[in-house]
């Protein structure tokens, strides 16, 4: 009996042990993380861009919706096309680590990537919110009637003017070009500040075509001012761009989608508890009537919440691919 | 002080920082291509020659100018506070050093009692921490602290 | 009169209790704001918006609006009495300001000249806004790149009409600016220029920073060699009331052509696409240069305030026209005002005036109100203010360095900004000592950034032809002012070099 004895004592100073720990552990979780009364949130393009508004949007959600308490501050901040408010936000130390967000997609990646050595594994990837796709609008008094008219001229040595942003607007109109064989010298691409910039430039007929997610050039669909003439996507947009021909619609083409996804990060200092935090406040925001009426519907882009794990997955592969497919080392 | 001859250093100063941003204009950010037209090197490279041939007639110019700018002791102590409130920022942070440099400048410098210096403190506080900080909610660097927090 | 029967019912939207209240605030956080060096309208607005998120889309934009508007008034202040623009928009302000203030001893005549003329040139600005906005902003349209290019090198000729004695120098100068602006990230070929390696000079040169150390900072480096005289011979004359800080006739017979005159100018300057307020006021000074002014500009002329007061004003105004016509921010304020909008549900552009009549002609008639409220607030506070300036020196040295160092820290929450700050104020301070004008600077650095985008732009277009230049209408015309403005001067002198030679 004496071995049973002990046997028990044993089993029950583990079962106090365990428990204790347990319980320590469980203690440790919820008093993890709260956020501080000002979170600091950067957006690194032009404040009314599509960044911008998909920024304001959210932390306009988490506090209405009490998803985070305090205070959000959104700051712009587009110096160096953004690659300076990038690595700054990559760098941060402490507190402020934890209380930093930072809009980033696949725009900001790209150009991000080509241009300085700042690299996605120095963030913390929160989430992906949504996914983005282009179209091709014309001006009012663009002398094309579509763009199948448009691809013929340029074929034939005539100079087609497209406009449109910078980052992800130009990797989709170089992948059209490859698709549809014509040369930059015959269809140009000239580079705005801003989305808003290069719509201007259509509606002032400075250039014939532009380039632009349904967002920005929605009002101007409306109002008959631009029309939507290719999208560039495998199938065509519903409402009032369902005009838009895809590209196989227009000739022996294969369709040309460059998804432009549209998440959050942090920086890489942020604490694991932190991330979990934001993570999922995230995931609520995309729960959200307001999210899924106000902001995907209304600007037609296609909802997909990935949580830190698979979104850190998804563009870890995605910067792989990018660098690969330019030669970056 | 006034030994230094600026007013012949300066244009060629401008010289050389216009040979580089020609050089580098005209080599490496391309210059003109036959279908776009001006490249990124063209417009900096142009104005960067038109300043390197400015540079050297203001030089001959100032060959002739006989008067030499005077460089006082104290405005360069002036500069060197503004670079000295740069650097202590990184280390003992913003505020703390705007509150340092404001009780020496004052104190060391300039002599002047306490009481004139604490409403000078008390006005740059005001305008730092409660216009900037509390009110625009600018934030402001905490140096070295900031790890430690 | 359809527009006017619209702006009266705007009037019922904008004058109820609550939205005079709304645009009180806006203007008095304006003025503060504005008055602050490093924060200027962009950050101001932007900081507000939340704030708004509570009322109704109307007295929110009233209140925006106003403030926006009224941030263009508090930069002159300690544009006036620092010599610290308080906004891009101000620095050509202290050029005649500030020798106004403490050589003439004029300080309050100095900020009454700034305000009475922001009200006259916004006043300008606002009644061509309600009657012609949408037309102005399709006009703003037909300015493509080659139109911009050809605008832009007028705007450039006007540098040398403040190059002052001697043009080498002058040259060499304007020729720093460019130099300075074209560091940083080429938008149009998306790769990096000038960046010598550093993540800091990507971001280029950043413009507020700049401005404070070669206008602010290189003045306190100067500053220094008066501490010691008594602040008692500095006693300003003017009586630390409203009359004394009024404007006599004869002054106001001064500041009216200019700032008439500018008022067109600038809203004209505000309607283009990318150009804005701070262009508006460089122009509008620069053009003042070529008509006459009592006292030369630089010295503390009244012509010279009101010309650049009245044009920044006018073109904050301008650009409201694309804005509220055609959803087209003119500029970063408006690009945060948008984006407002949206947040609203309200969607700016082509149908705003059909779908939200109330709102935009509410936001309109606004405005007007905005102007009159501003002006006499801030015709209230001069006295205060020209307190400033019976401040000794040796305190004054302290405090103007901080807050160039937290203004410049604030622009883009970076010590990079301080450190801008720091080292053009050095630059500025060695120009100064040697005989350089800074001005010719600061106005390059604005408008060769525009200026290089717009031509290459152009060049893209016409596939590296010249003849875009000559064979668009507008273009074309505009690129004939540009040669006469330099052909003619170089004609006159050498007829005048001959006449000379026959004489002698």
């Amino acid at each position: 009996m004496g071995i049973k004895k002990k046997m028990v004592t044993l089993l029950a100073v583990i079962l106090i042990l365990s428990t204790a720990l347990i319980g320590c552990q469980s203690q440790e979780v919820s008093k993890t993380y709260t956020p501080d009364s000002t979170i600091n949130w950067t957006v690194t393009s032009s404040p009314g861009g599509g960044s911008d508004i998909f920024t304001r949007m959210i932390s306009d959600i988490m506090t209405t919706e009490k998803i985070a308490d305090g205070t959000i501050v959104v700051t712009n901040k587009t110096d160096g096309g953004g690659e300076v408010g990038r690595n700054d936000v990559a760098h941060l130390q402490g507190n402020k680590a934890n209380n930093t967000l930072l809009t980033f997609n696949s725009g900001d990646l790209m150009p991000m990537v080509k241009n300085t050595k700042n690299r996605s594994s120095n963030f913390r990837i929160l989430a992906i919110m949504a996914v983005d796709k282009q179209l091709i609008f014309k001006g009012k008094n663009t002398k094309y009637n579509d763009f199948k008219e448009a691809i013929e001229a340029a074929k034939n040595g005539g100079t087609v003017i497209i406009g449109g942003s910078k980052g992800d607007d130009i990797a989709t109109y170089e992948a059209m070009l490859e698709e549809i064989g014509v040369s930059k010298d015959n269809m140009k691409y000239i580079t705005y500040d801003s989305t808003g910039d290069a719509i201007t430039a259509a509606l002032g007929d400075h250039v014939e075509f532009v380039i632009s997610k349904p967002a920005a050039a929605s009002q101007y669909v409306e109002a008959g001012t631009l029309i939507p003439v290719l999208a560039l996507a495998t199938e065509r947009y519903t409402g009032n761009l369902a005009g838009a021909p895809t590209l196989s619609e227009i000739g022996d083409y294969e369709n040309v989608e460059i998804p432009v996804w549209r998440g959050i990060a942090a920086p890489a200092a942020m604490s694991d508890e932190a991330v979990a935090f934001w993570s999922e406040a995230l995931g609520k925001v995309a729960e959200t009537q307001k999210w899924k009426n106000d902001y995907i519907d209304k600007n037609k882009l296609v909802p997909d919440y990935k949580d830190t794990v698979k979104a850190t997955e998804y563009v870890t592969q995605y910067e792989k691919d990018y660098m690969e497919a330019n030669g970056i080392k | 002080m006034a030994s230094i001859k600026t007013k012949q250093i300066i244009p060629l100063l401008f010289v050389g920082l216009g040979l580089v941003f020609a050089v580098i204009g005209f080599t490496q950010l391309g210059f003109w291509n036959s279908v776009d037209g001006p490249q990124p090197g063209f417009f900096p490279a142009i104005m960067a020659t038109v300043m390197v041939l400015a540079g050297i007639i203001s030089f001959f110019q100032s060959l002739k100018d006989d008067k030499n700018a005077e460089y006082k002791l104290p405005e360069l102590l002036v500069i060197s506070a503004g670079l000295g409130i740069y650097v202590a920022t990184f280390i003992i942070g913003l505020v703390p050093t705007i509150i340092l440099y404001i009780i020496l400048w004052l104190k060391l410098f300039e002599k002047s009692s306490w009481k004139a210096t604490l409403i000078v403190l008390a006005i740059c506080s005001f305008i730092t921490i409660v216009v900037f900080g509390m009110w625009l909610g600018i934030q402001f660097p905490m140096g070295l602290l900031q790890n430690i927090l | 009169m359809e527009n006017l029967e619209l702006l009266l019912r705007g009037f019922t939207v904008s004058l109820t209790p609550m939205n005079i209240g709304a645009a009180f605030l806006g203007a008095i956080l304006g003025l503060i704001v504005g008055a602050m060096p490093g924060i200027g309208s962009l950050a101001g607005v932007a900081l507000l918006l939340p704030l708004t998120y509570k009322f109704d889309p109307t007295t929110a934009i009233i209140m925006l609006g106003a403030l926006y508007y009224s941030n263009m008034y508090g930069g002159s202040f300690s544009a006036i009495l620092l010599n610290i623009p308080g906004d891009s928009p101000a620095v050509m302000t202290a050029l005649d300001g500030y020798p106004m203030a403490k050589k003439k001893k004029r300080p309050g005549q100095a900020l009454f000249t700034a305000n009475m003329s922001s009200f006259i040139g916004g006043s300008v600005g606002i009644i061509i806004l309600t009657f012609a906005g949408p037309a102005l902003a399709n006009l703003g349209l037909k300015f493509g790149p080659s139109e911009m290019t050809a605008i832009l090198l007028i705007a450039m000729t006007s540098i040398s009409w403040l190059v002052g004695e001697n043009p080498i120098k002058g040259m060499l100068i304007t020729m720093v600016g460019i130099l300075l602006a074209s560091i940083g990230m080429d938008t149009l070929s998306g790769a990096p220029r000038y960046d010598f390696g550093s993540m800091y000079l990507l971001g280029g040169i950043p413009f507020t920073p700049f401005v404070i150390g070669t206008v602010g900072f290189s003045q306190v480096i100067s500053l220094i060699n008066e501490r010691n005289k008594s602040s008692e011979n500095e006693k300003v004359d003017t009586k630390l009331s409203i009359r004394g800080s009024l404007l006599t006739k004869h002054d106001f017979r001064r500041l009216l052509p200019p700032a008439l005159r500018s008022g067109f100018l600038g809203t004209f300057v505000g309607v283009l696409p990318g150009a804005g307020a701070t262009t508006g006021s460089f122009m509008g000074y620069a053009v003042q240069k070529k008509f006459k002014s009592e006292e030369e500009l630089g010295t503390g002329a009244i012509e010279g305030i009101a010309a650049c007061e009245a044009a920044n004003n006018a073109a904050a105004a301008g650009a409201f026209a694309p804005l509220l016509a055609l959803g087209i921010p003119g500029s970063g304020t408006g690009a945060v005002l948008l984006g407002g909008l949206m947040l609203w549900g309200l969607n700016p552009g082509p149908l705003l005036f059909q779908n939200n009549p109330d709102f935009a002609w509410g936001l309109i008639s606004s405005l007007f109100l905005a102007n009159i409220l501003t002006l006499m607030i801030a015709i209230m506070v001069i006295p205060f203010l020209t307190k400033i300036l019976s401040v000794p020196t040796k305190y004054m040295i302290p405090i103007i360095t901080v807050v160039c160092v937290v203004g410049s820290y604030s622009t883009n929450n970076s010590m990079y900004g301080v450190l801008v700050m720091l080292l053009s104020g050095i630059l500025g301070y060695v120009m100064q000592k040697n005989d350089y004008p800074t001005a010719p600077m600061l106005l390059s650095f604005v408008l060769a950034k525009l200026l290089e985008s717009n031509m290459r732009k152009a060049f893209i277009i016409s596939g590296g032809s010249l003849n875009i230049f000559f064979t668009r209408p507008i273009t074309l015309v505009l690129m004939i002012i540009f040669i006469a403005l330099i052909v003619v001067p170089i004609v006159r002198s050498l007829l005048g070099r001959r006449k000379k030679e026959y004489t002698v």
